[in-house]
């Protein structure tokens, strides 16, 4: 193992991961028991459920801009926004309830494995085979994540944005394909491939006498 | 691989043990016996050095090539 000097950056992010994860594993707790109410209608009319629009809108506002002592004009061009359910119908209630649970299942699955690759490093376990798997594993999770927001998206586009009319704004743009997510995916897997590369050198490296 | 070591071959002929080298070179008893194995993949000429140096030889008594499957030359 290792024994060089811990970089302060490689400490910040493990105590950061090690955080938020425990954060996150009450809230998916709560949001599974959510999920299951929402599948089960338990709720009934209780839950105002709050639904992320996969587009943006234009609200059909002006206002003023104050500016080094003038004022400007200027028009609300690009917002995005959730709607929320004052009556929630059941078989979208069922809809979002098994979309929560996939989304927080695969979630939880790409941080564990996050949190497993940064407790290795955080060891000085760096260019290990170990190492490759989960950085794979990380990118794959995060393309099957990408596909299912993708599907999400394009669901509520067709379903929810395409039939949604308000007096003060107008819907508009198209279905986002969240190309980021995939950039991150790619980029684990590139990772992944580099730490294949490491762990071949360091295994070289031990047996050279 | 087709590079065979026969540093348990010279040893014996020296009349030495693989512990008795390793003090003397001061490489551990675990590279040694990895060396002596022929599960090292490769072997520094400073390592070399010394346990020519150590068992008054030269490197082609310790180092043999043997070709595969009964290829090469």
């Amino acid at each position: 193992m290792e024994t060089s000097k811990r970089h302060l950056s490689i400490s910040v992010i493990y105590w950061i991961t090690n955080i938020s994860f425990w954060i996150f594993v009450a809230a998916s707790l709560l949001a599974v028991a959510i999920a299951i109410g929402l599948f089960f209608n338990l709720f009934g009319d209780d839950l105002n459920l709050h639904v992320g629009l996969p587009v943006s809108f234009d609200l059909l506002e002006t206002g003023k801009l104050q500016l080094q002592n003038s004022s400007i004009d200027v028009k609300f061009v690009e917002a995005y926004g959730n709607i929320g359910f004052s009556e929630l119908p059941s078989f979208v209630g069922k809809i979002y309830g098994v979309f929560m649970l996939v989304v927080i299942g695969i979630f939880f699955y790409i941080f564990k494995i996050f949190r497993t690759f940064v407790q290795n490093v955080y060891k000085g376990e760096y260019f290990e085979t170990s190492n490759f798997l989960l950085l794979r594993k990380a990118g794959y999770g995060v393309l099957i994540f990408w596909l299912i927001i993708l599907i999400y998206s394009i669901l509520q586009y067709f379903i929810l944005a395409q039939n949604l009319a308000f007096d003060s704004l107008e819907l508009s743009g198209s279905i986002e394909f969240h190309g980021e997510v995939v950039f991150v995916a790619l980029f684990l897997l590139m990772l992944s491939q580099i730490f294949l590369q490491g762990a071949k050198l360091q295994e070289d490296n031990q047996l050279t006498i | 691989m087709a590079i065979i070591v026969n540093l348990d071959v010279v040893l014996a002929q020296r009349k030495m043990s693989l512990t008795e080298l390793s003090n003397s070179v001061g490489i551990t008893m675990a590279n040694l016996s990895i060396l002596k194995k022929g599960k090292a993949k490769a072997i520094r000429f400073s390592t070399l050095e010394s346990i020519c140096e150590k068992l008054n030889c030269q490197p082609g008594e310790i180092l043999e090539y043997k070709p595969e499957n009964g290829g090469g030359e």
